[in-house]
């Protein structure tokens, strides 16, 4: 059975909440916010600057992320819409002592060497690893073509996989990441990409987590990156 | 450790039941569909107005001719605005595993009308238009009123009879697929009809659903439950 089901934005299944999106609305900067274009979501960077050309429908699906400023670290995030009161996305909270669970699917559009991918669940939209105290994400790195995770945790600094002496996956232009987040009842967080595991550490503390997609412009090199997101999809228990 | 039981998919899968009425290009606003808009194809002698569609209180929407010309036709398909809707942006390729389903329903004792839905390069019912196409037609009074199912690859038309016939309020279901090889099925109520292939011939397609009144009456209308498409990610 699927946990989630194609074509439904919102839906309750027993005790657990589920949120899905499949960009069949552009997204924009937060100022863009209108109705024809996404009411969920938002593009916006942690660095460089970010234009509502930064994001286009992809014509095979999803919507396509770009860094287009030609800077090293110039990003483009995927966040639930920031506006006050306009999307459950960003206003409903992802709790580590809520199960939550995010998944997503992903492909590099281009220039994989010069990229800097990241998506699951933050505290906080940039990409670097250790920002956090807590967080179940996936990411590359700068001129590596492997795929790595990342599960930190308050009381376990952080575990990583998939470094350069250790490649579990190849990152290859243009094939789908499927990436699922996860932390149970007992705190422990898991890292799933393609449906390995690939990180996991237990101990997590109570903390506010956001679903969070990203790339970023390594060196700023002549080719920009772009990043492909087919969808993305939460799920958290009801109950408190 | 057993990998998670997961999702999906790797197929792009849009729904969409008319929570708000399509209304003309030009009336987009929040009181009327974002991704579906009703226009008058280009063989329509008539005007498009966003009251040619309404919303049908036991579900969908239908669609009117109200114009009384011979060749007035409201005719539906994803909102023609740029950056609109993923409805119009994606590519519904014959090399993409697409699929289309609607269920359909004539809300009047349709005297004359010609009613289409399907898979088009263009928005008109007629047969001869299109290169590539595979859709279901319907004109009342031609071919003893059966359902049509038409395929046409790089111009060279197919159409067969169903043996299938209209009702008044009475749903038809068409489906139609298009596998990894190109062929494309079509489905009546669950019943394969007519089958082709496109390989060789891709041709990117739109999904179409409309009526022409064919007559002049100012009444024939169908009723449209849902459309939904559907094709693999990249």
């Amino acid at each position: 059975m699927a946990l989630w089901k194609p074509g439904r934005k919102i839906w309750h299944d027993g005790d657990r909440l589920f949120l899905f999106e499949n960009f069949q609305k552009l997204v924009q900067k937060n100022a863009s916010v209108a109705i024809s274009y996404n009411l969920d979501w938002e593009i916006l960077h942690s660095s460089g600057g970010i234009g509502d050309t930064d994001a286009v429908f992809n014509v095979e699906g999803g919507v396509t992320l770009g860094t287009q400023d030609s800077t090293a670290n110039d990003d483009c995030i995927l966040n639930g819409h920031l506006a006050t009161a306009q999307s459950m996305w960003d206003d409903l909270s992802f709790g580590s002592d809520h199960e939550p669970i995010f998944e997503c699917l992903i492909d590099v559009k281009s220039a994989i060497t010069d990229a800097v991918i990241w998506a699951g669940l933050k505290k906080t939209q940039v990409p670097a690893i250790s920002t956090d105290a807590d967080a179940a994400f996936m990411h590359t790195d700068n001129d590596n073509s492997f795929v790595g995770a990342t599960v930190e945790t308050s009381n376990v600094a952080y575990t990583t996989v998939g470094q350069a002496d250790t490649p579990n996956q190849t990152l290859v232009q243009a094939h789908p990441i499927h990436v699922r987040c996860e932390v149970d009842r007992n705190m422990a967080a898991r890292v799933y990409i393609n449906g390995r595991l690939e990180a996991q550490a237990g101990g997590m503390a109570v903390a506010a987590l956001k679903p969070y997609v990203g790339i970023s412009d390594d060196t700023g090199g002549a080719v920009n990156p772009e990043l492909n997101v087919r969808w993305i999809a939460v799920s958290r228990r009801l109950s408190i | 450790m057993k990998p998670p039981e997961s999702i999906l998919t790797s197929r792009l899968e849009l729904e969409e039941y008319f929570l708000q009425p399509p209304g003309i290009n030009g009336d987009i606003a929040v009181a009327y569909s974002l991704d579906f808009e009703v226009l008058e194809s280009a063989v329509s002698a008539g005007s498009a107005a966003s009251t040619d569609c309404v919303i049908f209180a036991d579900g969908g929407i239908t669609l009117g001719c109200q114009n009384g010309d011979d060749t007035d036709d409201c005719v539906l398909q994803p909102h023609l605005d740029a950056t609109q809707s993923a409805w119009a942006a994606t590519k519904w390729g014959t090399d993409n595993e697409i699929e289309f389903e609607t269920l359909i329903t004539p809300r009047t004792a349709i005297a004359k009308a010609v009613l289409w839905a399907g898979l088009k390069l263009t928005s008109t019912d007629v047969i001869a238009t299109d290169a590539d196409s595979v859709f279901v037609r319907v004109e009342v009074g031609v071919n003893s009123g059966q359902i049509q199912s038409n395929i046409s690859v790089g111009g060279s038309d197919t159409t067969v009879s169903t043996e299938l016939e209209i009702g008044l309020e009475v749903p038809i279901r068409v489906q139609i697929t298009l596998d990894a090889a190109e062929t494309a099925r079509v489905y009546v109520d669950g019943q394969l009809v007519q089958s082709g292939s496109f390989a060789g011939n891709s041709a990117d397609l739109i999904p179409y659903v409309g009526i022409a009144a064919n007559s002049g009456s100012a009444t024939d209308e169908l009723g449209v439950l849902y459309v939904k498409m559907s094709r693999r990610y990249a």
